[in-house]
């Protein structure tokens, strides 16, 4: 079996799954070493990554799944007639910006913040799954610590929480049209980086390959 | 015909700050106090008038802004002066932090804005094969299986063991007090002693709802208890009115 039919056979368990499925997994299914799978899956991704595919392959953590690409969605809800998806209110966004850098945090720490109680964003928060109780703090009335989840990472679109620009990107009074920037360096990087790792990947399975000429 | 009203809405104190301040063009470190919160009590007086109901949040704010701006004005007092500098210190160290927060907020939504146009595929619900599942079976594993055997018997056995009675209760407070006062009748002025009150078999439930219906006697209906001392027997009495003799 070769690197693109590998690829090929997770494009497939991914899909047939559904949800996502972890990196371990995947080793279990196809009794391969993590290596080698992650080769399959950095070819995959270079694949999704063409104006060509409708897909892309998203991570989060260990993780694995397959969506539709946000670029396309405006042509895609005409057919799924999908109702528009609500987002997160301000004071949600709010709330969540500040759990998410100083995780883990009280709802008190979070009210001081904010100037305001923010039980109720805290409350909608907790139901749809983008915070979880983190503990306690032991302080009189051991209050429930907030952090983030899974859930949350997906939302906002990030692999993982290393991913979230350092909060002195935001201090320093860059944050000007720096949304779009980002995402376009981002982005930029990304691709930069997969390819560098699939070009060292392919270095080294030849350089495997050479060996096992040379040993034959 | 229906009226659009647009308002600007404010997610706190802090935001209105911020807002005046963006809308003053003035630097977020230098606030020249008494102008910003003189536009601030006009914007809640403003609500006010709407009819608008003003969180208790904003007040707390209007107060903190007019003792920064009393502070600054009266001449400053030897033991505290660095106070109306650490009040604004503070002030302006919490619009900062607030500011910043705004700003990830905005750029957290830019990204959920992005991420609610993809599309995730619900898994299918085939139900699983859960034979396919590899037997793991050692001995640790057998004995594990053996005692949940064991227990789930044990489970049955006490499922069909009879169900336990539940006995109603069988004495109330209110026809004890009418049956005291019977024997307390007819044993006249000499009273009768609580154990005599106790017949032989006495369940442990009448005895207590004895001594409940006696203390509420003793409340109610004027009755006198007598005990020489601690933990023996104790004589009752009817406290005798006037009217009865």
């Amino acid at each position: 079996m070769n690197s693109d039919e590998l690829a090929g056979i997770i494009e497939g368990i991914l899909f047939g799954a559904g949800d996502g499925v972890s990196m371990t997994e995947l080793c279990r299914c196809l009794d391969k070493p993590v290596p080698e799978v992650q080769f399959a899956m950095e070819i995959l991704k270079q694949d999704y990554q063409s104006k060509a595919r409708g897909l892309r392959l998203v991570q989060i953590k260990d993780t694995y799944q397959l969506s539709t690409k946000p670029d396309y969605y405006g042509y895609i809800k005409e057919i799924t007639r999908h109702q528009e998806k609500a987002g997160l209110s301000r004071a949600a966004l709010e709330t969540l910006a500040i759990i998410a850098y100083r995780q883990p945090v009280t709802r008190l720490a979070v009210d001081e913040l904010r100037g305001v109680s923010s039980s109720s964003a805290i409350q909608r928060l907790l139901d749809r799954g983008l915070i979880c109780d983190g503990g306690r703090l032991e302080a009189p009335g051991r209050p429930i610590l907030y952090k983030t989840t899974h859930a949350f990472l997906k939302t906002m679109g990030f692999t993982s929480l290393k991913e979230i620009p350092e909060f002195e990107v935001f201090s320093q009074g860059k944050q000007e049209s720096f949304d779009l920037e980002l995402l376009k360096r981002e982005s930029e990087s990304n691709e930069a980086s997969s390819e560098e790792l699939l070009a060292g990947m392919l270095e080294k399975t030849m350089g495997d390959a050479r060996i096992l000429e040379a040993a034959q | 015909m229906a009226y659009a009203v647009c308002l600007e809405t404010f997610e706190g104190p802090l935001d209105l700050l911020i807002n005046l301040i963006q809308k003053n063009k003035i630097d977020i470190c230098d606030i020249p106090i008494a102008t910003i919160t003189n536009q601030y009590l006009l914007q809640i007086r403003t609500w006010q008038d709407m009819d608008m109901d003003v969180a208790s949040e904003f007040i707390v704010m209007a107060a903190r802004l007019l003792e920064i701006k009393a502070k600054a004005l009266l001449p400053k007092n030897e033991a505290e002066q660095e106070d109306p500098e650490d009040l604004q210190a503070r002030l302006v160290r919490q619009l900062v932090e607030y500011k910043i927060f705004k700003e990830i907020s905005r750029y957290l939504q830019t990204r959920e804005q992005v991420e609610l146009g993809a599309i995730y595929r619900d898994p299918e619900y085939i139900p699983q094969n859960t034979e396919a599942v590899p037997l793991v079976i050692d001995p640790y594993s057998l004995e594990q299986c053996f005692k949940r055997l064991l227990f789930q018997k044990e489970e049955e056995l006490e499922a069909i063991a009879p169900p336990q009675k539940i006995i109603r209760e069988l004495f109330s407070i209110e026809e004890k007090i009418a049956e005291i006062t019977d024997v307390l009748i007819q044993a006249g002025a000499a009273g009768v002693s609580f154990s005599e009150l106790l017949h032989p078999d006495i369940s442990r439930e009448e005895v207590v709802v004895t001594l409940l219906s006696l203390l509420e006697m003793v409340k109610t209906s004027g009755l006198r208890l007598l005990q020489n001392r601690v933990f023996i027997d104790f004589q009752i009495h009817r406290e005798v009115e006037n009217n009865e003799q």
